[in-house]
């Protein structure tokens, strides 16, 4: 057989969440031994180094020091959104990571944390062997957070998601007749608050463990949506299905004819055109009518 | 060994700093990766501060749920410190066979929650998703698994087994010296010191639930250990009792608009009381956030404990008080 290659793991400034996972992988249920892969302390000994945490000033330095004392070949895997793009501290004042900016990566595995499963896979496709798992081991529970699946169809486009995004993985990008929502999977806690916002049900995080990626910018999510022309100017604004759905609740509320056209009036002129002044003026003509002849909707 | 010191900074990100430029919504998720360990502890006592802070009123089924991802997070903290005081002590088969029975409650966690760590099941007046009945006949399954766990480490814990003789009158720490340093946790009641926050000032559904307060005499590293093992007997009970006794109401509140003010919350942590401290401007995202955490306060007693002990104990005693740097150094 081969001989014994041997895992390092360092914490850089992580939340313990990744190295419990490590020490979970470690335990006999996972047959880390059966692969001839040790843990070690020393850096001296380790072939592979796994990373965790965004990396803080204090720990930079070590995690260097740590690098070049390796035995060569070096494999560096990446673990967890915090090692990738630090996760919900970006931003942090003390956080001057990713991994990447100091030390070049092999693997990168997504999750907050990643599965004790996931960890072995990008370990066992960094060495480049063949895993032997049991068949249960790759089994995931119902409603388990794991990839993210956006469902271009149902999406209005309204951004509730992205205010709500606690690690800011989700962006909204206004093209000229379209906009597009991308998702960062190396940048996703996992906790499902967009699927929680999502008034429509587009985004769910379904029973699917992220893949291996060689590069973290690999991990994203697009998803287009048309969006529709000022009825007044020409230019494009909101999308279709946002007007389709605001017009749908209220009907909902039961709120009358009158309501609902001006409504559908409002809702296809854009922005800049509410504001202009005719616009304006028309407007309050036609609320103080609609105010003499008693208000009713 | 004559004096000991800290060196903190390793592990510092920013974290209050952060939670006072986001709103209370996103602070909870901030505040589950406080620490990885306990991160339903640190979500709970968040999500606790903000709804007595604002007047909310925690649904029934919500508390009882919190209880249960509580004790279920004291149950896999305790036993991944138990394995890693066997570890400590010498006994490494103890390490492996507790690890692979602690991975019973991180499948319980992941059916439960849908994540083994980062459970994000609280949010600011409820709990995000419903125990379903299937959920309910998965743990019930899995209980005498969990038994066998509590028995499992008791048995490697008894006297004269692998692992009392090496740490029995190690790391003393009086009853006197508990007090007057303010150890908090599974630390204070090794030493004789009955101090447990679900007691003195209970939340969630602990008022409601009756558990006992395991205390031991020996004030020694010992002491401690069979504390947190006597405590996993306790959780598993509990999540029994509270799964029984399951109400059936809504699980979320419904939530004021914030207005100013300040509150301190306290949660019984796995390693000991855990404190918050939130001051509201009247915006949606608070003015100050302050965290103490319980390996902070466990910090001077543990001082006491080192100072004068023989070389070779050393690691025994720090594993004792159960260091959370993630969290002390936030």
């Amino acid at each position: 057989m081969t001989k014994t290659t041997k895992v390092m793991r360092v914490d850089c400034s992580s939340c313990n969440g990744c190295d419990i996972e490590v020490l979970a992988t470690l335990a006999t249920r996972y047959n880390l031994s059966h692969l001839n892969i040790e843990i070690t302390y020393q850096p001296e000994e380790a072939n592979i180094l796994v990373v965790t945490g965004g990396v803080n000033h204090k720990t930079a330095k070590e995690l260097k020091k740590i690098y070049e004392k390796m035995k060569e070949p070096k494999v560096v895997v990446a673990m967890g959104t915090c090692a990738l793009t630090k996760c919900v501290f970006q931003k942090g004042y003390s956080m001057i990571g990713p991994v990447d900016r100091f030390i070049p990566v092999t693997a990168y595995v997504f999750g907050c944390p990643p599965r004790p499963q996931n960890l072995l896979k990008a370990i066992i496709s960094a060495l480049g062997c063949e895993p032997l798992p049991a068949d249960d081991f790759w089994k995931i529970p119902e409603e388990f957070r794991g990839m993210i699946k956006h469902d271009e169809e149902k999406c209005i486009g309204c951004g509730s998601c992205v205010e709500m995004c606690p690690s800011f993985a989700i962006r909204l990008e206004e093209d000229a007749n379209r906009k597009d929502i991308v998702f960062n999977l190396a940048k996703c806690s996992y906790c499902g608050q967009c699927e929680e916002v999502c008034p429509v049900d587009a985004i769910n995080l379904v029973e699917e463990p992220t893949p291996i990626y060689k590069d973290r910018n690999l991990g994203l999510l697009h998803g287009c949506m048309a969006r529709e022309m000022c009825k007044v100017c020409g230019r494009f604004w909101h999308t279709e299905a946002q007007h389709r759905f605001i017009i749908k609740m209220l009907k909902e509320k039961g709120l009358g004819q009158e309501v609902l056209k001006k409504a559908e009036v409002t809702l296809s002129t854009c922005t800049l055109c509410k504001h202009n002044s005719n616009y304006i003026t028309q407007t309050k003509k036609e609320m103080v009518q609609w105010a003499l002849k008693g208000g009713e909707s | 060994m004559k004096d000991a010191t800290i060196t903190a900074g390793y592990v510092h990100r920013s974290i209050e700093n952060l939670m006072m430029q986001r709103t209370y919504h996103k602070n909870v998720f901030l505040a589950e990766r406080v620490c990885g360990i306990c991160s339903v502890v640190h979500t709970s006592v968040f999500c606790d501060t903000v709804e007595k802070l604002f007047g909310v009123k925690l649904p029934e089924r919500a508390a009882y749920l919190r209880v249960i991802n509580l004790e279920l997070e004291r149950l896999h903290s305790h036993t991944l410190w138990l394995s890693l005081m066997a570890h400590a002590a010498g006994y490494h088969e103890g390490l492996l066979s507790t690890l692979k029975g602690r991975e019973v409650v991180m499948e319980l966690q992941e059916i439960v929650s849908g994540n083994r760590v980062n459970c994000a099941t609280n949010v600011i007046g409820g709990a995000k998703k419903d125990l379903t009945e299937k959920k309910i006949r998965a743990i019930k399954e899995r209980m005498p698994e969990l038994k066998n766990l509590c028995e499992h480490v008791s048995g490697w814990l008894r006297d004269g087994g692998p692992v009392a003789p090496h740490i029995e009158g190690v790391g003393i720490l009086e009853t006197k010296k508990a007090i007057s340093f303010g150890a908090v946790g599974p630390v204070a009641r090794g030493s004789g010191v009955k101090q447990d926050v679900r007691l003195v000032d209970p939340y969630a559904a602990y008022k409601e639930l009756d558990f006992q307060i395991c205390v031991e005499d020996g004030c020694d590293v010992l002491a401690r250990t069979r504390v947190r093992a006597r405590e996993i007997v306790e959780s598993v009970r509990l999540i029994e009792r509270a799964l029984e006794d399951l109400p059936d109401t809504p699980i979320r509140a419904e939530l004021p608009p914030p207005f100013p003010g300040e509150w301190v919350g306290r949660i019984e942590a796995p390693r000991g009381e855990l404190v918050y401290y939130i001051r509201s401007d009247g915006s949606m995202i608070p003015e100050r956030v302050k965290i103490r955490t319980p390996t902070f306060a466990n910090m001077p007693p543990l001082r006491q404990m080192l100072v004068g002990e023989k070389e070779e104990n050393v690691q025994k005693v720090i594993e004792s008080i159960d260091p959370c740097i993630s969290c002390t150094d936030r």
